[in-house]
């Protein structure tokens, strides 16, 4: 645990902006733009695939409550919501995390990418492709619930002998 | 959202299967599609069946359900695809990229050297300037859950003691067209 700086920034409640049981969401230490907000799952994950499916939901909502706020109170023009699975992806921290980066007109962040022309056959194959590998998408990992905890009742005192008489089957 | 406007949305029709389009799944709520023209192969939009300009349109239930779809469909393309990496993104509004008037959530393959750009460096940041951001978001984001905001402190900064390269900033004028129009008024302050 103590190897992850995120899980240490959790720990700390560093930069914190918002906190539930299970995330935690913080002021980025490291912005792409001035207000970047990363929101993560406290329990540490090293990339979003290893984030239980219901923690995602909420990292997403959550995320999405954000961006309203960050239009809001930093009159931010745009926003985007990055996840970067991997180091090829970007991520450079070993600690999943939901990254909501505020966007103003002509600020210069350069995100994006030159869209590719792709043939028809080559998207058909894709599909295919895909399609064989999505069939257990859609079917979410629920929350299992707490075992409830019965408080164990107390030790009695010997019983009373008065007691006793009350609890005798006739 | 005016019905017409919801009529004459191409994703609307690509949603709904109206339009045909690259099918690779889809439920109630959504329909994810390859891009006809990828950053990458593979590359796919998960689509809204609900006419949804931008995320904060969302009902929690369905931005969570979105999320859990990506979610899975990024593990799909790492594992099914043998990539390196697969990238979430989301651009709500125009200043952030965005270039249709309905909400799309891209899943792309990554491989290292890709030329995609969804990794901006950090930017090197003032320490009052962080803390006053930090103090309204605080307030900002507790006020969506209705709850008091944190303690806002020494703000912990870790950036890079790098100057900026700043790069030119594209003035690039906006495209014509009332429909993002209408959204660029909505994220720039005439709130619904």
């Amino acid at each position: 645990m103590s190897e992850c700086l995120f899980c240490g920034f959790i720990e700390k409640k560093a930069n914190m902006i918002f906190e539930d049981e299970k995330t935690f969401v913080m002021l980025s230490p490291q912005p792409f733009s001035p207000g970047h907000v990363v929101v993560m799952p406290k329990k540490h994950a090293p990339i979003l695939d290893a984030v239980p499916d219901f923690v995602v939901g909420d990292l997403f909502k959550i995320a999405n409550k954000v961006c309203v706020a960050v239009f809001e109170v930093l009159g931010a023009h745009g926003t985007n919501v990055l996840v970067q699975n991997g180091v090829a992806a970007g991520q450079k921290h070993n600690h999943a995390m939901v990254h909501v980066v505020p966007r103003m007109e002509n600020d210069g962040l350069q995100i994006g990418w030159e869209p590719k022309k792709a043939g028809e056959e080559d998207l058909s194959t894709m599909e295919l492709r895909l399609k064989e590998e999505t069939k257990s998408v859609g079917i979410f990992e629920s929350e299992k619930q707490k075992p409830i905890e019965i408080e164990k009742p107390k030790e009695r005192p010997a019983e009373d002998i008065r007691v006793k008489h009350i609890k005798r089957i006739p | 959202m005016p019905e017409d406007e919801e009529q004459q949305c191409v994703f609307c029709h690509i949603a709904s299967g109206k339009i045909p389009a690259k099918k690779v799944f889809e439920d109630d709520k959504v329909t994810a599609v390859l891009d006809i023209n990828p950053a990458a192969p593979g590359h796919i939009l998960v689509l809204t069946k609900e006419h949804v300009a931008i995320m904060p349109q969302m009902s929690d239930e369905l931005i969570a359900h979105v999320g859990m779809i990506a979610k899975q469909l990024g593990s799909t393309v790492l594992r099914g695809l043998n990539v390196e990496g697969a990238s979430i993104f989301v651009a709500n509004g125009m200043a952030a990229g965005q270039r249709a008037p309905h909400f799309m959530l891209h899943v792309i393959p990554r491989s290292a050297d890709d030329g995609i750009a969804l990794q901006p460096s950090d930017i090197k940041v003032d320490e009052k300037a962080m803390k006053d951001i930090w103090q309204k978001l605080a307030a900002g984001v507790a006020k969506q859950f209705g709850k008091e905001p944190p303690q806002v402190s020494k703000p912990i900064v870790e950036g890079k003691s790098q100057e900026k390269s700043a790069p030119k900033p594209e003035a690039k004028k906006p495209e014509k067209g009332s429909d993002l129009d209408s959204i660029t008024d909505f994220l720039t302050g005439g709130k619904k």
